[in-house]
């Protein structure tokens, strides 16, 4: 079904794409912010319920380990080993026990979140196709204008109208799925934060440098995180054809055209994101993982 | 005959071996743990999470695997800690048990 998926969000974009295009030649260029939109709302969902699974599996293997160990450790309290080494070697396990269930817990809730976050963006794909085929249908309308004896000005302004006012739809589900993803990071956090919290509040550190460490591991996926989108981001700016009004990129300069050459070199770059399937540009830097788990930078 | 009272240098000989056999099953009781790195590797979320439009998520994500990873490596290296551990004391308790019978004759 996956595949099917990220096929189905390229598909949306190029009949968008099309569909854009044809009412910009007929004088409603009210369609091209929804492909800037589509450009950006491409996704590969599929990672996401592979990961959710992974995750299950990483839950039943520490399981396994835990139960193995708690059978050891019930043989041992049967032996005669009374001694002080005997109550450290218990203490010892029980704190090791309590890490290895909260890896478990740690396992189940990020499978839990990537479901969820899988499954929000499977809904904006659908979403979107369903946009796509309402702005072809826009667009068809629009050209039976232009041909038939119908007026093509009031087709003009009703279209431009409709378009505005799906745009705004657009726009409430993109928040709609901005706050679930948002939520499904905070819940992400949380398992990583709240356990840390407490520990360091009993005094124990480890947890707080274990995560110092994890941050630092991944420094590479980080920069390159920032780059892509930051290269997805310009694209989809340019392929708007006009100075984002909001965000990051805003200007003093919000809302004007951009330069001539600009979107259509835009235009073309995501054309070709879209048919190799990456950003042209950071795309072949994906920092490689390490059996560790740590990355390292494209060039080292 | 209690647990708490061996009978003799023989029984405690036997429990010593149970624990040296049970120290010796450690490894094996963990191994599970030694898949986790592997499929946790796999995995492409961080790249697919990066390139949709919530970045939170992303960082969110990638600082959960980091930490789990890091989590996974450390109790694996716990264990050989706590198997050297019982190693040091089944010696201190078999030197102890060889020093009393030799104050005891």
């Amino acid at each position: 079904m996956e595949m099917n998926v990220g096929e189905l969000a390229r598909r949306s974009l190029e009949l968008g794409t099309g569909a854009a295009l044809t009412l910009s030649v007929l004088g409603v260029p009210a369609g091209w912010p929804f492909v800037g939109k589509m450009y950006v709302h491409q996704y590969h969902p599929q990672a996401f319920f592979d990961g959710a699974e992974t995750w299950l599996a990483v839950h039943d293997d520490v399981v396994a380990a835990r139960l193995n160990v708690e059978a050891l450790v019930d043989e041992v309290a049967v032996t005669s080993w009374r001694s002080e080494d005997d109550r450290a070697f218990q203490r010892r396990m029980d704190a090791y026990l309590a890490d290895l269930r909260g890896i478990e817990i740690r396992a189940v809730v990020t499978a839990i979140v990537l479901y969820t976050a899988g499954a929000a963006l499977v809904a904006m794909v659908l979403f979107q196709f369903l946009v796509a085929v309402a702005l072809a249908a826009v667009a068809l309308w629009v050209l039976t204008a232009a041909v038939t004896p119908l007026s093509l000005a009031g087709a003009r302004l009703l279209a431009r109208q409709c378009l505005v006012k799906l745009f705004e739809g657009y726009q409430a589900v993109e928040s709609l799925l901005h706050r679930l993803l948002h939520g499904c990071a905070a819940a992400l956090s949380a398992t990583v934060v709240v356990d840390v919290g407490v520990e360091a509040a009993r005094g124990d550190y480890s947890g707080l440098n274990d995560v110092a460490a994890a941050t630092f591991a991944q420094g590479p996926m980080l920069v390159w995180g920032m780059a892509n989108r930051i290269e997805r981001d310009l694209t989809a700016h340019g392929l708007g054809g006009r100075h984002p009004g909001s965000g990051l990129w805003s200007s003093s300069r919000a809302g004007a055209p951009l330069p001539n050459g600009l979107p259509q070199l835009a235009g073309g770059k995501a054309v070709n994101d879209i048919m190799t399937g990456s950003q042209t540009i950071t795309g072949r830097y994906v920092p490689v993982q390490a059996a560790d788990g740590s990355y390292t930078f494209p060039w080292e | 005959m209690g647990i708490d009272a061996p009978a003799g240098p023989h029984e405690v000989e036997i429990e010593r071996s149970r624990l040296r056999e049970i120290r010796s099953r450690l490894p094996e009781a963990v191994r599970p743990l030694d898949n986790v790195l592997p499929s946790l590797v796999a995995l492409t979320v961080a790249e697919s999470a990066f390139t949709s439009f919530t970045y939170s998520l992303a960082l969110a994500y990638n600082e959960v695997e980091a930490f789990i990873m890091t989590e996974v490596r450390r109790r694996v290296e716990d264990t050989v800690r706590i198997q050297d551990g019982m190693t040091a004391s089944i010696t201190t308790w078999q030197d102890a048990e060889h020093a009393s019978s030799v104050t005891w004759r």
